[in-house]
């Protein structure tokens, strides 16, 4: 296995190990193929890593030497143990929902509902049209009557004033008042 | 005959054939609307909604993207406005749960399990706390997850569907990781 495809915990641990002593030995290396497995190194497995990986450790992609290093954690430490049940179930819990198979007949009824939005479509323009025509003819009856109106009302206001009663002068004219108290 | 193929004729009008296109998304559509609601009633008519208001919005489809795409986002929008519709009326949701017509109460661990009543039950319990851990995450952290854990897609069309980076999806996915790790060791 390349270094590649070791998880991230992996990769970290190699490399931390490799800056600290020095390089690899080119010989092991040739004579098999996997860093990780081959290189010895000395690791504390702890909660924070045990964490990281244990998605790789559910999905099996990982090297045996650090699977087993977690399965002992795991057997040890009640809280990480803790958290990789409640993941399981958690898991499970989606691949039940997920396995959940739609209804068959649910064409179907998307179709009907189409089919009857288009029908209620084609039904509404008639009802569109009634109320329109009346308010139209609401509107056309109000401006007939005042029409008629303002009509009636220029035939009683169109007396002609004589000319001596439009000439009369109003401020030359006395008060009543001043003639009642005389 | 394609999607794009199968769009062009039911925009000319043959709304039969939209019929071809329900029939070959139903299961993703009802299974991410599970991932939200996780009921089988509300799934499915959620998944009926998307299909109809797809449906009404077809001529908006230019193609850009893949129809799944497309047909994802609808489903995540809906499902979403659903959930918030569904907050606002939690008065009525008591009321059913107290007069024992909860319709979230689904079981979904498997009965045929070799296992006595009470374990059943017990692992029941555990089901409906893992779902309102789920339900608590934020949204975009809930949708990553359902897309990525209800859908099995690759963060490359994840991130397409939620019209965010790739590195965005990863740090979302790791962020609802965590909090939900939190949720279920307190």
């Amino acid at each position: 296995m390349q270094l590649k495809h070791c998880c991230s915990v992996q990769r970290r641990i190699f490399v931390k190990n490799y800056l600290l002593k020095g390089k690899i030995n080119e010989k092991q290396h040739r004579k098999k193929s996997s860093f990780v497995s081959n290189y010895k190194y000395q690791i504390k497995m702890n909660c924070q890593l045990c964490r990281e990986g244990l998605n790789a450790y559910r999905e099996g992609n990982m090297a045996p030497g650090m699977k087993n290093q977690i399965k002992s954690h795991l057997g040890t430490c009640k809280e990480c143990s803790e958290i990789y049940r409640l993941e399981i179930l958690t898991d499970r819990v989606i691949d039940n929902e997920k396995r959940m198979q739609v209804n068959p007949f649910l064409s179907t009824r998307v179709m009907a509902q189409i089919e009857n939005e288009a029908a209620a479509g084609v039904r509404q323009a008639p009802q569109i049209l009634r109320p329109a025509l009346i308010a139209l003819s609401m509107a056309a009856a109000v401006f007939l009557g005042v029409t008629m109106g303002n009509i009636s009302a220029d035939r009683t206001n169109g007396k002609v004033i004589p000319v001596e009663l439009a000439l009369i002068d109003d401020a030359g004219l006395e008060s009543l008042y001043l003639l009642s108290n005389e | 005959m394609n999607d794009s193929e199968l769009i062009k004729l039911i925009l000319d009008g043959d709304r039969d054939r939209f019929r071809i296109l329900v029939e070959q998304y139903q299961q993703m559509v009802f299974r991410t609307c599970m991932g939200f609601v996780h009921n089988r009633e509300d799934a499915e008519d959620l998944a009926q909604d998307v299909f109809v208001q797809a449906y009404r919005s077809l001529s908006g489809f230019k193609g850009e993207s893949a129809f799944s795409t497309w047909i994802y986002r609808i489903a995540v929008n809906a499902s979403l406005n659903k959930i918030r519709q569904s907050s606002r009326n939690s008065v009525f949701q008591r009321l059913d749960a107290f007069f024992g017509q909860d319709r979230n109460k689904e079981l979904s661990l498997p009965l045929d399990s070799p296992e006595n009543p009470e374990e059943i039950l017990i692992k029941e319990e555990y089901a409906v706390w893992i779902r309102k851990a789920l339900d608590s995450l934020p949204d975009n952290q809930k949708t990553a997850v359902i897309l990525s854990k209800y859908d099995d897609l690759p963060q490359k069309e994840i991130a397409e569907i939620m019209n965010l980076t790739e590195g965005a999806v990863e740090a979302l996915l790791q962020r609802a990781k965590k909090n939900l790790r939190e949720k279920l060791s307190s």
